[in-house]
């Protein structure tokens, strides 16, 4: 499971909609299995795809646009049924789109795009409008499917709900590649650092300098920021230089700190 | 390509614009019938009393128009696109000939209801009377153009991709710009798509295209914007 992460504007929908051979790439191509989107015929077993919006009709009911939809993908029409109860929308299915709530019509499209119980799925954004139940419902569908072989490849600009998922990351900012690793990779990337409070900083900063690291105040807490040594050697150097410390701590960036230092998120 | 036409046509019946043009459709067939046959004046010649049974083929242009175009206004045309086991253009060929069978089906119904009506009333007016031969060979016309106009509308929609831009042109064209080149030149106006279904619905005559004529000048028109439009779909991005 692939997460695909960017700041909004940053080009994930485009991207995807390449990716699925909704649009065409201003330069290079993309490939589904091995071979070009472009070639590739489009089918519902292989290939499921939500991106925003639901793409149906606001004036035909829900039942109706994914029956459609069976048709279309040449699909036993049993399968509308299943993928309603799947997402949570049978009683809903009679009733026209247009009156739907925007976590309905997130439904919808997650429905339309397990109509045909594909190999690959691609979401864009599908955490969008859910209630905390529903996230958590997509989560556990979404581990499910990776776990009995399923790929699947969502895309989101809030990381650390997503954070919870996906095992690879793939982050673009501007158009433009900016990471891609695991989730691990990503967590440890962020820089850290210890935070100590002491009635000696002038001291406590002078024997950090010497021994490689680096000093700041910390804006957020008042206490010395210190880079460069973990809080093992920090403690071990003021016990051996006599200072007494009032606190100490580790402070890893978060992962939003990590995506907005990758993205320059925090500087728009 | 069946479950493609099954799927465009389960699209086509299920949201009530179908229902909105047979209402408008039926409506406007009375109304002809009335304006034509009732309040009119004597008729007394065989094309004067075809025009009481003529269609309104604009109707179903607008019908495909608005269908097509209302995929890409509504982003249902991705989602068709991602399933149908088919390249795009296939898929629009299905969608067009789900709308030619609606187009059919409510050309069927307005014809009905002209001809229903339209006989009684135009028994009582002096001269000869139609044939069943002249009613089979309107209603043929009408339904012809029916048809046609629907995949026109529909090649157009695909094209334009934008409801109201696409009704807003319709309207213009056929109700100022074809008027107006139909005054300079009749010849011209009658090999416009509009002109020729307009001969081919009865509801111009004597003028200067036969019925026959006309239904090809429209077949010509159809056949060439329906290829352009599948051209145009498999190289254009989807929203």
């Amino acid at each position: 499971m692939t997460g695909f992460f960017g700041p909004n504007g940053a080009g994930k929908t485009t991207a995807l909609k390449v990716v699925v051979g909704l649009a065409r790439p201003a330069a290079g191509r993309a490939f589904l299995r091995g071979t070009s989107v472009t070639t590739i015929r489009p089918d519902a077993r292989l290939l499921g795809v939500h991106i925003e919006p639901c793409g149906a009709h606001p004036g035909r009911t829900g039942r109706a646009h994914l029956r459609s939809l069976a048709a279309l993908a040449g699909l036993p029409r049993r399968r509308v049924g299943e993928v309603l109860e799947l997402v949570g929308l049978e009683e809903a299915a009679r009733r026209k789109v247009g009156k739907y709530s925007l976590g309905m019509r997130q439904r919808l499209g997650l429905a339309a795009a397990l109509l045909g119980d594909p190999e690959i799925l691609v979401l864009d954004e599908p955490v969008n409008g859910l209630d905390p139940q529903g996230i958590r419902w997509l989560r556990k569908l979404l581990r499910d499917r990776a776990a009995s072989g399923g790929t699947v490849l969502l895309s989101s600009h809030m990381l650390s709900e997503a954070a919870q998922t996906v095992d690879d990351v793939i982050m673009i900012d501007r158009g433009r590649l900016v990471h891609e690793g695991t989730m691990q990779d990503l967590e440890r990337s962020g820089a850290s650092a210890v935070v100590v409070r002491t009635a000696e900083a002038q001291r406590l900063s002078t024997l950090v300098v010497s021994a490689g690291g680096r000093t700041r105040l910390d804006d957020e807490g008042g206490g010395l920021l210190i880079e460069g040594l973990d809080a093992a050697e920090v403690a071990r150097l003021a016990h051996r230089g006599g200072v007494l410390l009032e606190e100490i701590a580790q402070r890893t960036a978060s992962l939003e700190d990590v995506f907005f230092g990758l993205t320059g998120g925090a500087d728009r | 390509m069946s479950h493609l036409l099954r799927g465009e046509l389960i699209k086509a019946v299920t949201t009530r614009t179908l229902l909105g043009f047979a209402v408008g459709g039926v409506a406007y067939a009375v109304l002809n019938v009335l304006a034509v046959a009732v309040w009119a004046g004597t008729l007394d010649e065989v094309p004067e009393k075809e025009e009481a049974l003529s269609a309104l083929p604009t109707l179903l242009l607008l019908w495909g128009l608005v269908g097509t175009a209302g995929e890409y206004r509504h982003r249902t045309a991705a989602p068709a696109a991602l399933v149908g086991r088919r390249h795009r253009g296939f898929v629009l060929s299905a969608r067009i000939t789900a709308y030619a069978l609606t187009g059919l089906l409510l050309g069927t119904l307005t014809t009905m209801v002209s001809v229903g009506l339209a006989l009684p009333l135009l028994s009582d007016h002096p001269g000869p009377d139609l044939t069943s031969g002249d009613v089979g060979a309107v209603v043929a016309g009408n339904l012809v153009a029916f048809v046609l106009s629907a995949i026109l509308g529909a090649a157009l929609g695909a094209l334009i991709r934008s409801p109201v831009l696409g009704v807003v042109v319709l309207l213009i064209v056929n109700f100022a710009v074809i008027p107006l080149l139909s005054g300079v030149s009749e010849s011209m106006a009658n090999l416009t798509p509009f002109g020729a279904a307009g001969v081919l619905s009865r509801m111009t005559h004597y003028t200067t295209l036969s019925v026959v004529e006309a239904g090809w000048v429209l077949a010509a028109w159809t056949a060439a914007v329906a290829l352009v439009a599948v051209v145009v779909e498999r190289r254009r991005d989807l929203a």
